[in-house]
């Protein structure tokens, strides 16, 4: 019985792993494919804030509170949220970059791309929705 | 200036007050403590501090500071900020209240514009300096930001900003003129630079950063101790002081030209990071002697931990009294005095700080630096002199911040 468990618990484990992955998502209408590691990193690290076709990008950033930015972050860049945040407040405060759009949870960054062409945000696997592509997938 | 700064913010709000999507009020702010043990050399962040921290001290003024922004969204292109710093200004005036006032128009992810009142990016920190939340040291090296009084420009800037090499390449240019205080703790002067002219290269490469910046401006005016000085000096008869005249003239600090480049690199290699800055100010007058200044950083990060260390340096050549044909004995007060002036910004000494930043919320740090600061003879220029002696001294300084943002 055991045996038979064991496969079964594993994919189980699998597809709820691979449910939480996080994936960077545009909205379907943008021509945009594809993204590299450096593209992600250089548009939410506020360093160069476009699509690789040159257009602009509006990132949705998600609030502090919500766990998979904190993950999101550790796994594209290797900082903790709190180093993230003394970034940002450099660009913010020294009046170099524009204030990014904050969303407050997952489904409402969902909401924001399904409306807007030019939005890139990032959420967990099991929020995609018909409307949502993915660019970039933090595992690659 | 200072007179049209309340009709360009009322003309900034006017444009936030249209603005179509939002309006986000924002701070950051500094609650600092410093001990220092030295009777004779007085702490402070920079020339532009009127107030030093002496052995018996304990001080929440120098390191403290609290700054609100607002950004309004005008429309997709355009926006506006400003932003107010409150802290132990010399001379606390709206205008040096006020930080950053400016319209910005970005047509493209390339290319933005930028005018009104913004932070100048002189050296590698000189912009963020006073964002203590933005940095893991507790105070930046005053080796290098302590001859930095200016914390604004008016003018315009414009920033190109391309994918380059799979790194990311930002270049500005910038112009217009900026005010700030310089002290000598007893007496404190504003001094304006005219013809501001500036630029910056940036090369962020993953967790590398390379940045090269080069500034240079014109002293507006002379300062007002330095015109007394200097009418003395022509007041004296070529037999007794030969060439005093031309002497005066050569220290007229009006229209002097002043140079500030920088070279410096930031690198992360896991939990460690390095960042290194050579940084040098040039003037054509002999009252500003070149300074050659520096630092190298160290920081381990482990989680919400990290601990730092730096090394610190600032020469310069000191100034010593050799006019020729001049006897001494016959004007010790006015050599005194020239001494003193041609000294003011002779800066030499060098600093080992030590530190912990421990960031016990997202938005809250907690952090404690012991600075040992070696000052050469003749060499503080950077603090404050409680007495008329100038000898070498070892001071330790001991600060403690919480910083935040909100």
């Amino acid at each position: 019985m055991l045996l038979l468990i064991a496969p079964y618990a594993f994919t189980q484990a699998t597809q709820a792993s691979a449910n939480d992955d996080i994936v960077v998502v545009v909205n379907n209408k943008n021509p945009v494919d594809k993204m590299t590691r450096s593209e992600v990193i250089d548009l939410f690290m506020g360093k160069y804030v476009a699509f690789p076709d040159g257009n602009s990008a509006i990132p949705v950033e998600l609030s502090n509170e919500v766990t998979t930015k904190e993950k999101f972050y550790k796994a594209l860049v290797n900082m903790p949220l709190s180093r993230i945040n003394a970034y940002w407040s450099r660009l913010r405060f020294t009046g170099r970059k524009r204030t990014v759009t904050i969303q407050a949870s997952e489904d409402n960054v969902v909401q924001y791309i399904n409306k807007t062409q030019s939005a890139i945000g990032y959420i967990r696997r099991s929020k995609l929705n018909k409307n949502l592509k993915v660019v970039f997938e933090l595992n690659e | 200036m200072k007179s049209y700064w309340p009709f360009f913010i009322h003309f900034l709000l006017s444009f936030s007050a249209i603005a179509d999507e939002k309006i986000l009020l924002s701070g950051f702010g500094t609650l600092g403590l410093t001990i220092s043990d030295s009777d004779i050399y007085g702490y402070r962040t920079d020339i532009g501090s009127d107030h030093g921290v002496f052995s018996s001290d304990i001080d929440f003024l120098e390191n403290s500071k609290l700054g609100l922004q607002l950004d309004a969204s005008i429309t997709k292109d355009t926006d506006v900020v400003l932003q107010g710093v409150a802290r132990n200004w010399p001379d606390a005036t709206l205008d040096r209240f006020v930080t950053l006032a400016f319209l910005r128009y970005s047509r493209s992810p390339n290319w933005t514009f930028r005018i009104g009142r913004t932070a100048p990016e002189i050296f590698h920190f000189t912009e963020y300096r006073d964002i203590g939340f933005a940095y893991s040291l507790a105070a930046l090296p005053s080796e290098v930001y302590g001859m930095i009084p200016y914390r604004h420009l008016d003018g315009f800037d414009i920033s190109y900003a391309n994918r380059f090499n799979d790194g990311t390449l930002r270049a500005k240019l910038f112009a217009g003129i900026s005010d700030g205080d310089i002290s000598s703790g007893s007496f404190t002067e504003a001094v304006q630079l005219n013809n501001i002219y500036g630029a910056s290269l940036t090369w962020d490469y993953y967790n590398w950063t390379i940045q090269a910046q080069h500034t240079q401006a014109k002293i507006a005016d002379d300062t007002s101790s330095n015109t007394m000085l200097r009418q003395q000096l022509s007041q004296i008869p070529d037999f007794l002081w030969p060439n005093a005249a031309a002497l005066s003239k050569r220290l007229d600090l009006k229209n002097t030209k002043v140079e500030y480049s920088s070279l410096s690199s930031q690198i992360r290699l896991s939990n460690w990071s390095i960042t290194a800055e050579l940084a040098r100010i040039n003037a054509d007058n002999p009252i500003i002697p070149k300074l050659n200044n520096g630092y190298f950083s160290l920081a381990y990060q482990r989680d919400e931990h990290t601990f730092f260390s730096y090394y610190a340096l600032t020469e310069s050549d000191n100034y010593i009294f050799n006019e020729p044909g001049v006897n001494p004995a016959l004007f010790p007060e006015l050599v005194m005095a020239l001494a003193g002036t041609m000294n003011f910004y002779a800066s030499n000494q060098q600093t080992l700080a030590l530190g912990w930043r421990w960031d016990f919320a997202t938005n809250l740090a907690a952090k404690l630096q012991w600075n040992m600061t070696d000052i050469d003879a003749n060499g503080g220029t950077l603090w404050i002199n409680s007495t008329d002696l100038v000898p070498s001294e070892s001071v330790n300084t001991l600060i403690f911040n919480l910083s935040f943002v909100f």
